[in-house]
């Protein structure tokens, strides 16, 4: 079984190591790898392949890699994707991208054993894009607006607050800026702190602060009657 | 608890596999490709986990006789093999352990010294072309052949070894100058360079003689050596990354030798039973066992491996079907039972859906 090899460097921005520090600049000059030295990673009883296992594994190449961790994240992918793109066939090509752009990208993730968050970080800027996009489109006339099935979104099982809540927020959020939106979402709904907001989002937490702020108020004001 | 409990998708088993199929479509239809900055570099650092072969591409200056961006490279493995690509096609495969100096890489000329390891080498016929390969003053020029050289450090020497697979190469040795060996696909060439003690002025003791090299050994031998009986793969399974293990494991399977590639699965689960590649190895192993080795109890635990280490694999619904059978062939009943039903709720429309109905021999 052959490594297959993975398109990882391009030609011009490869840089010969000058001549005087060759050793050290010669390794770093291709970004050639200096593997650690495996460790195995422990795992409970009956729990499978940790992510980092299958990280490694999925960048080797093994496709069943790749579909493993799909189907270990695909449940929190979708939640995820669900809560900020409501309609189902927005929700799975928002998750397709996602994965996508995970599995194509696998080499840059730095700590392979986060591969949930990372993905989760994924999702969360594909559907600020997506939602820009769509934002875009609709001001140009170019989308039909539709609103959101709030009976739909809501599960029939949630107590009566928490529903109310929820409605409350999604019959409004559609005309939210998708940075407040989002931003939003991943605190009202998720119920994330400031910091992993800023992670997912990959922004300051001075700028989660800002956008949250000024989601806050905007809501406030729908509440109030003031905006419509 | 969060009100993301209340906003729910609806996940049925086909909408993931569509979504999966599309995933997976896509990405047979487009590689992988880097990040921005310097992807291996970021991956190489405090990377924990590193037990799977990675590959990169590196791009050789089409038509440029000047310095390229590979020269001074170096490639180093650790315990990890790698492969390297080169524009025409050409493969570098370092094994572990393994250090490549590019002493000169572009379209017209490429120069690679082996420091230590191993490294196999596919290399395309291109005229007018040099393709070098030198280790421990063994030097190997390339026509366009398959072929592997290996320089193995000791306390007192090394020991080169060029393993032709494919093709014919050219030796030769600065300790025999003047000489050239050609060896051939099936051939391998071999020397012992013994370490040189320092020169005279060097010492405060008397002058150590010269030991002399021992001439170099053209052999035939097959290029690569394949596992012919049990205990030779179970000897030679220690020193192997869980990638060698597995192809060592596969060949056997291929060649027919079904206890040779049980024992190797074997060996690999027990040397790295936690790898990417363990549920794999488990299935194999508790098919060989089911199919070729008439051995119904003993696939059971490897099948249940299997399951167990790899959830989301696709061999993983064979590996449920074929628990099934295995409990029945071994009169376990109440496990035939539990497996059937598991393996129909996860596979309500599998292909073994009506064998594994009837399998326990009772609904």
């Amino acid at each position: 079984m052959q490594p297959r090899p993975i398109r990882a460097l391009s030609s011009p921005q490869v840089r010969p190591a000058p001549e005087r520090n060759r050793t050290t600049r010669s390794l770093a000059a291709l970004s050639l790898v200096k593997m650690a030295p495996s460790q195995p990673q422990a795992t409970r009883s009956g729990a499978g392949p940790t992510d980092a296992a299958l990280v490694v594994a999925a960048r080797g190449g093994e496709a069943w890699a790749q579909e493993a961790l799909f189907r270990r994240h695909a449940r929190m992918a979708f939640g995820l994707a669900h809560r900020f793109l409501p309609r189902d066939l927005d929700t799975d090509d928002l998750v397709q991208d996602s994965f996508l752009y995970a599995f194509q990208r696998l080499a840059s993730l730095e700590n392979p054993q986060a591969f949930a968050a990372w993905l989760g970080s994924i999702v969360v800027r594909t559907a600020g894009k997506r939602l820009r996009r769509q934002r875009l489109l609709t001001r140009l006339g170019l989308r039909r607006f539709e609103p959101i099935d709030l009976d739909a979104i809501v599960s029939r099982a949630a107590p009566p607050d928490a529903a109310a809540e929820l409605r409350a927020l999604y019959a409004v959020l559609e005309a939210f800026p998708p940075d407040e939106r989002i931003a939003l979402l991943l605190r009202r709904v998720e119920g994330f702190e400031i910091p992993q907001i800023a992670t997912y989002m990959g922004i300051s937490q001075s700028t989660v602060k800002r956008r949250l702020g000024a989601a806050e108020a905007r809501l406030a004001r729908y509440s109030r009657g003031e905006l419509a | 608890m969060p009100l993301s409990q209340h906003v729910q998708p609806d996940l049925s088993d086909a909408r993931l596999a569509r979504v999966w199929g599309g995933v997976k479509g896509r990405l047979e239809a487009s590689p992988p490709r880097r990040a921005s900055g310097w992807v291996w570099a970021s991956v190489s650092l405090g990377c924990a986990a590193a037990i799977a072969a990675a590959g990169v591409h590196f791009l050789v200056p089409r038509g440029s006789a000047s310095g390229s961006a590979l020269e001074n490279a170096a490639l180093e493995t650790a315990s990890d093999a790698l492969s390297v690509t080169l524009l025409d096609g050409s493969t570098l495969s370092l094994d572990s352990r393994t250090r490549v100096q590019v002493a000169g890489g572009n379209a017209q000329a490429v120069a690679l010294n082996v420091a230590r390891g191993r490294v196999s080498c596919d290399v395309t016929h291109r005229p007018g072309r040099s393709f070098v390969v030198r280790a421990s003053g063994v030097e190997v020029r390339v026509v366009g052949t398959r072929f592997s050289v290996q320089d193995d450090l000791r306390a007192d020497g090394a020991r080169v070894a060029v393993i032709v697979e494919r093709g014919v190469v050219e030796v030769t040795s600065a300790r025999h100058p003047g000489q050239v060996t050609r060896v051939a696909a099936g051939q391998t060439f071999s020397e012992w360079v013994p370490t040189e003690p320092p020169a005279p002025s060097e010492t405060s003791s008397s002058t150590a003689a010269r030991t002399p090299s021992a001439p170099p050994e053209v052999l035939d031998k097959p290029a690569t050596p394949e596992p012919s009986s049990s205990s030779e793969a179970t000897r030679a399974a220690h020193d192997l990354t869980s990638r060698e293990m597995l192809d060592a494991a596969n060949s056997a399977r291929r060649a027919g030798d079904a206890r040779g590639a049980a024992d190797a699965y074997e060996q690999l689960l027990k040397k790295f039973p936690t790898d990417g590649r363990a549920g794999l190895a488990a299935f194999e192993l508790g098919r060989l066992r089911m199919d070729r080795l008439a051995d119904m109890g003993g696939a059971v635990q490897p099948l249940e491996r299997a399951v167990r280490l790899a959830p989301g694999s696709g061999f993983r619904e064979d590996a449920m079907a074929r628990l099934v059978t295995a409990y029945a062939a071994v009169g376990r009943g109440a496990d035939c039972t539990r497996a059937r039903d598991a393996y129909l709720a996860s596979y309500p429309a599998g292909v073994h859906r009506d064998s594994v109905a009837r399998g326990c021999g009772s609904p």
